[in-house]
């Protein structure tokens, strides 16, 4: 367009283009810290040229309404995978280190120490078995060693309660995620009709789709029409298109199971089939781990009372009758000393069948020695039990923290690589703001050189 | 690579959470003085530490058993030493045929039989020892001379699924009802108030066989003394070696620990000289 007024066009077209240009550098800069953004850049193209005088000439530049966004949608979907097993082992890993503290052995203070106390003081009682100092004895490391028992297990059904709430808390969560994803579904749907990109949209839909893989293991995947699908535990739909599905907690024998809600209104239990996340991880501690240890408490302490009630039963205490029960309870939750023996210790029974009394001591012999005995089930004693038990524990903790720091690792590695591609570099945006104010300025002076050739032209008419 | 500021920040802020989280452990192994400090530090060694800790504490009761046992040998022996003593003595005095002095020898003799009476009737802690595990009964009475105890032994356990038992039958030390050592001396005193020269001589293999049998029991009792002791002395032995076993799985090797934390504090002091230098620097210290 070989005219003056052509090149003000020209001119115009320039100075716009490069001032949304260091526009869009401006929000890359303001955004280089926010979680999950996505750098923008403007699409600069030609204008579409014209013919005039016999010539092609060029028209100046434009730029596309869609500002492009740079994002690797094949990264965001292993993220999310691995956010997922993030979430499962950081809960679990949380969850066990919790019950960790309660076979406070390491110090000292554990049910190990106390059943050595117990089974010591029997010993005592043999060597002196009528001494009221040593039936005292007796009676409290009895008591302690119950106590721990009863506190180790309640500690523990109290963290299962506290991992329901979190259970609870965490569908909460879920269902208040899909209703935002279904949302931004509607928007991203409103404004992408129109040939813009929903830059901004995407952003923050990507942002809660990384988020929500980390409470539950999702298959997350967008649609024809720019909208992202959600499924969870095997296909159950969580979010298609602007539709949500809600997920419920509900009691089952004692524990919140998480169902899915269909359509019809319907409950179906997907608990089982949660496979990652910190649902995942909360159940897993919840109805596995926490489970087995109750269970061998519950065997340690029931195989204790019973060994020493069968051994006190048939001794003779100081009046000469049958020993009681020395121990009370149907677990290790109510393990106790029987409080007939605890309000007289002349229960106590030392002495064994047919001897003598108050010197007889086989039946305190013979529970003493049950310390020894490999009484438990796969032929290993109380003690080995017990260690056993702790030793799980303690890998339990262990393989989680090991598979918390790999995939922490893992996560922090694959957000380097997503912000390799999506990042923000300060350095880059000002190498681009300077490119583009230089532009600005030259466009700038094409405007004031084609001001000064118009007063030329419109100086000769004069 | 294209890296970006938040990318340098984020791996500067995890490799210095690493780094902190690895002197937090160094230091605590520090500062407790153990490797292990909960049971996840080491599962196996938790499990070996804890099977350690029950032998120590076995192997400290059972030392104190031994304590008690030996020193109910010694009180034993001791006592049954004097009975022994008396009992030379009464046969001396049966040995004496001064016939003049009969009445006072007699008299000597039932003396002598209260005092082997006081003995077996003697008490550790308020139990009469010689009344097998009827503790609370005096063996004998002067009114019958009969024994009133059973024939209960003095246990001790020793070791695991492993007790020593002592005499306590007055019978097996005193001598059978009718035949023991206050029914000698008894009829010792009555022939030499009759006088009976014949009958006084019977009394003396009677008074031989009865010592020969607080002999054996003094042997036996000799006998689990060694036993004992041995005992004792090899579980001062071992359990220093299980004390040095329990050490070397939980305590910490300190000066390697220190050493470990200098390392550490070093990579974390350069982390953040060289963070800081990479953080503070961009294109914009530079444009005009």
């Amino acid at each position: 367009m070989s005219n003056i007024l052509g090149l003000l066009n020209i001119g115009q077209s320039a100075l716009l283009t490069q001032q949304k240009a260091i526009d869009i550098t401006g929000n890359n800069i303001a955004n280089v810290n926010t979680p999950g953004y996505s750098r923008q850049r403007l699409v600069i193209q030609q204008s579409s040229p014209v013919r005039a005088d016999g010539l092609t000439m060029s028209t100046g530049v434009t730029s596309d309404p869609a500002i492009q966004r740079f994002y690797d949608q094949f990264l965001g979907t292993q993220l999310n995978d691995e956010n997922a097993t993030l979430g499962r082992w950081q809960a679990q890993k949380e969850a066990l280190e919790k019950v960790e503290l309660m076979f406070d052995d390491a110090n000292e203070f554990g049910l190990s120490s106390a059943m050595n106390a117990y089974w010591n003081a029997w010993q005592d009682l043999s060597n002196n078995p009528s001494g009221v100092a040593e039936r005292t004895t007796l009676i409290s490391t009895g008591q302690f060693l119950s106590s721990i028992f009863n506190q180790v297990y309640s500690n523990i059904s109290t963290l299962k309660n506290d991992i329901d709430t979190h259970v609870d808390n965490k569908v909460v969560d879920i269902n208040a995620m899909a209703d935002r994803i279904a949302e931004l579904n509607k928007k991203i749907e409103q404004v992408e009709v129109t040939g813009h990109n929903a830059n901004d949209f995407r952003d923050e839909r990507d942002q809660l789709v990384f988020e929500l893989s980390k409470m539950i293991d999702i298959n997350s995947y967008e649609d024809g029409d720019g909208n992202v699908n959600v499924d969870v535990a095997n296909g159950k739909p969580l979010v298609q298109g602007t539709a949500t599905w809600d997920l419920v907690t509900a009691d089952n024998a004692g524990v919140q199971d998480v169902y899915w809600q269909s359509s019809n209104g319907t409950n179906v239990d997907i608990t089982t089939n949660i496979s990652g996340g910190e649902l995942k991880g909360w159940i897993y501690a919840r109805d596995v781990s926490l489970n087995d240890y109750m269970t061998q408490l519950n065997d340690l302490a029931n195989t204790v009372r019973t060994s020493v009630n069968g051994a006190h039963t048939v001794g003779l205490d100081l009046n000469g009758n049958a020993g009681l029960d020395f121990f009370t309870g149907t677990g290790a939750a109510d393990l106790a000393v029987n409080a007939a023996i605890v309000a007289d210790t002349d229960l106590i029974a030392a002495a064994g069948a047919g001897e003598g009394l108050p010197g007889g001591n086989g039946a305190a012999i013979n529970i003493a020695n049950l310390q020894n005995a490999a009484t438990m089930a796969g032929g290993s004693t109380f003690g080995e039990y017990y260690s056993s038990l702790t030793g799980k524990v303690g890998s339990d903790v262990q393989a989680a923290d090991f598979n918390h720091e790999h995939q922490t690792t893992m996560v922090q590695n694959l957000e380097n690589y997503r912000q390799e591609v999506s990042g923000v570099s300060l350095d880059e945006e000002m190498i681009n703001l300077v490119k583009f104010q230089h532009a600005y300025n030259a466009a700038a002076k094409m405007i004031t050189t084609a001001d000064e050739m118009l007063d030329t032209i419109l100086g000769l008419a004069r | 690579m294209r890296v970006t500021n938040k990318m340098m920040a984020d791996t500067i802020n995890a490799q210095l959470m690493r780094q902190t989280e690895q002197m937090a452990k160094t230091q605590e192994r520090i500062v407790t003085g153990k490797r292990i400090n909960r049971a996840s530090d080491d599962p196996a060694g938790m499990s070996s530490a804890l099977s350690y800790r029950k032998t120590i504490a076995s192997l400290e009761q059972y030392n104190d058993n031994i304590a008690n046992g030996k020193l109910h040998i010694d009180t034993v022996d001791n006592l049954l030493d004097m009975v022994t003593g008396m009992l030379r003595e009464a046969k001396e005095v049966a040995f004496d045929t001064a016939p003049d002095m009969r009445t006072e020898l007699a008299a000597d003799v039932a003396a002598l039989r209260d005092q082997v009476l006081q003995m077996a009737n003697y008490q550790i802690d308020g139990k009469y020892i010689f009344s097998g595990d009827t503790t609370n009964t005096a063996p004998y009475t002067s009114a019958t001379w009969l024994y009133n105890g059973d024939a209960g032994t003095k246990d001790v356990i020793i070791g695991e699924n492993l007790s020593v038992n002592m005499t306590a039958d007055g019978r097996a030390i005193f001598g059978p009802d009718g035949n023991n050592v206050f029914d000698i001396m008894n009829a010792l005193e009555a022939a030499l108030l009759l006088p009976d020269p014949v009958a006084i001589e019977n009394q003396i293999a009677q008074l031989e066989s009865a010592t020969d049998r607080i002999d054996t029991v003094r042997a036996q009792n000799a006998g689990v003394y060694k036993r004992l002791e041995a005992t004792e002395n090899h579980y001062a032995y071992f359990k220093v070696n299980v004390q040095e076993m329990l050490s070397k799985t939980e305590d910490a090797d300190i000066s390697e620990a220190i050493i470990n934390f200098q390392v550490q504090q070093t990579t974390y002091e350069s982390t953040l000289a060289t963070s800081s230098m990479i953080l503070q620097k961009s294109l914009i210290d530079f444009l005009g």
